[in-house]
């Protein structure tokens, strides 16, 4: 056993690390404030690659392996959630068109979304369907060779930015879960956006409202007769994995800023490092982000191998990164004392989105009613 | 692997992961196993990569997959037809 980054690996985490710091960062509290990342940011990362990078190159992506795409998340994530959180999507439905699209709709679209030239989103939340994606009420109804859709969409990432969304919608006919391409701009869809929310303030969320939105059928993503749920499922275990790493990079900028701070700041003529109840909390948070770490790379490793088991490796990964952000969060935000609480320190922010890591993409509790589903397949007597 | 191994591969993947040691052939996963759609996510990676059998685009139907013969039939058609 080896856990070791290979050198393109280490190098393509220099690069990220290097693009976010100079790019990213420096514009990560204006976002905040203002609730938008700028265009000249989603340009630039379009520019370098970074939006569908798992795509093939053949598509114009960039083919990045799984462990890199981790870092990525990682390095974007410690400068700013949002941003971050537009790979996320935007590669969600890239993952989604590539694997389950057909040949026509890959050729179609995957180069207009590696490019930037169409940013994406992904819509399947609804004001009545949050955890039990299955109850979804959007319908989706074949007429001629087109398909009608009416629903309304809430708390969709980057809908004010989106060209495209990835619509999950319920088929008339089967009454199984389907996904669509649609075109911002289709007759009948209504963006309106959703601001002033905790975290991920710069994520640009809205609600979707389509009513008798006619698309193409060729609009739809993957045949038909799909395994119900094939979609989603799909899009969501990248998304959660991005997810992951985007937890486990909070909890990497909580700490950084955590011990460089404790170092500095004198209370009782030491440095607050020297108290062993701040140097417990800093061990806790460092014991943690190591230990979601790795279980983001055996996640990684899986995904990457292309195993089954990369499924549930991504769920425990994501339930203990996201729980370890929150707590790393809170205790940073301890440790900066009234700094804390203030902007002074990019810890406050870190905290805000720490709580959003923990709702999104299964909430805690959803895990906690999958993953032991999967703990009974290893423990169980009859295996 | 031959096929005898990948149908016997795929029995025993299947049943172990939905904790139905006494599946039939014929029934239907989605009904009588409680396959979610993670596990149709997990069913194309084992299909794909460890039995290596590649899926192509129209494979990709719930037919295909609804029950232990179906799957087995689909995977011995694609190798009459590589
Ligand atoms: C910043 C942000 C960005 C988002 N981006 C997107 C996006 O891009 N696309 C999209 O489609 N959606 C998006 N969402 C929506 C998100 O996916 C949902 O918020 C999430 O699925 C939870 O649904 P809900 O908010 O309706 O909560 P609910 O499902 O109503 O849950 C409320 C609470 O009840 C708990 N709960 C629910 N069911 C159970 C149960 N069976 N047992 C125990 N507890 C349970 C939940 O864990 C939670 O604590 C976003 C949300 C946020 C906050």
């Amino acid at each position: 056993m080896r856990i070791q980054l290979t050198s393109e690996q280490l190098e393509n985490r220099s690069r990220f690390g290097a693009f976010a710091e100079e790019h990213i960062a420096p514009l990560a509290a204006a976002s905040d404030r203002n609730g938008r990342i700028e265009m000249s940011v989603v340009k630039r990362l379009a520019r370098e690659r970074f939006l569908g990078s798992r795509v093939a190159v053949s598509f114009g992506g960039d083919g990045l392996d799984m462990i890199s795409y981790g870092l990525l998340h990682e390095e974007f994530g410690k400068a700013c959630s949002s941003t971050r959180s537009l790979l996320t999507v935007h590669d969600m439905v890239c993952e989604a068109v590539e694997r389950l699209g057909n040949e026509n709709m890959r050729e179609q679209w995957l180069p207009l979304l590696t490019s930037g030239e169409r940013i994406a989103a992904f819509a399947l939340t609804e004001p009545a369907s949050g955890s039990d994606a299955s109850s979804i009420a959007t319908t989706a109804v074949l007429e001629g060779d087109e398909y009608l859709i009416t629903g309304k969409k809430t708390w969709i990432s980057f809908a004010q930015l989106a060209d495209v969304f990835l619509l999950i919608a319920r088929d008339g006919e089967h009454g199984t879960m389907a996904g669509f391409l649609v075109p911002a701009d289709t007759d009948g869809l209504v963006v309106r956006p959703i601001s002033d929310i905790l975290g991920l303030r710069g994520s640009m969320l809205g609600e979707v409202e389509l009513t008798e939105c006619r698309v193409p059928a060729s609009s739809r993503v993957g045949s038909p007769k799909m395994p119900a749920g094939l979609i989603v499922a799909t899009a969501l275990q990248l998304g959660r994995y991005s997810v992951a790493w985007g937890s486990v990079a909070i909890a990497e900028a909580c700490v950084a800023s955590s011990f460089r701070y404790s170092s500095r700041r004198y209370q009782f003529n030491v440095p607050i490092f020297e108290h062993q109840l701040i140097r417990a909390m800093l061990t806790e948070m460092l014991a943690e982000t190591k230990a979601a770490r790795l279980l983001c790379y055996e996640a990684g490793y899986l995904a990457q191998e292309r195993k089954p088991d990369a499924v549930e490796a991504t769920l425990i990964a994501k339930f203990f990164a996201s729980k370890a952000a929150a707590r790393i969060s809170a205790d940073a935000v301890q440790i900066h004392g009234a700094n804390g609480v203030s902007k002074n320190y990019a810890v406050e922010r870190h905290f805000r989105d720490a709580r959003v890591m923990e709702i999104i993409e299964g909430s805690t509790q959803i895990q906690q009613i999958t993953i032991p589903k999967y703990g009974l397949r290893s423990y169980s007597e009859n295996r | 692997m031959d096929l005898t191994d990948k149908r016997a591969q795929l029995r025993e993947f299947v049943t172990r992961s939905l904790g139905t040691p006494n599946l039939a052939g014929d029934d239907d996963i989605f009904e009588v196993g409680g396959a979610t759609s993670l596990f149709s996510v997990e069913l194309v990676i084992f299909i794909e990569d460890s039995l290596g059998v590649p899926l192509a685009d129209d494979d990709l139907e719930r037919d295909n997959f609804a029950t232990i013969n179906a799957m087995a039939a689909m995977i011995d058609r694609k190798h009459a037809t590589p």
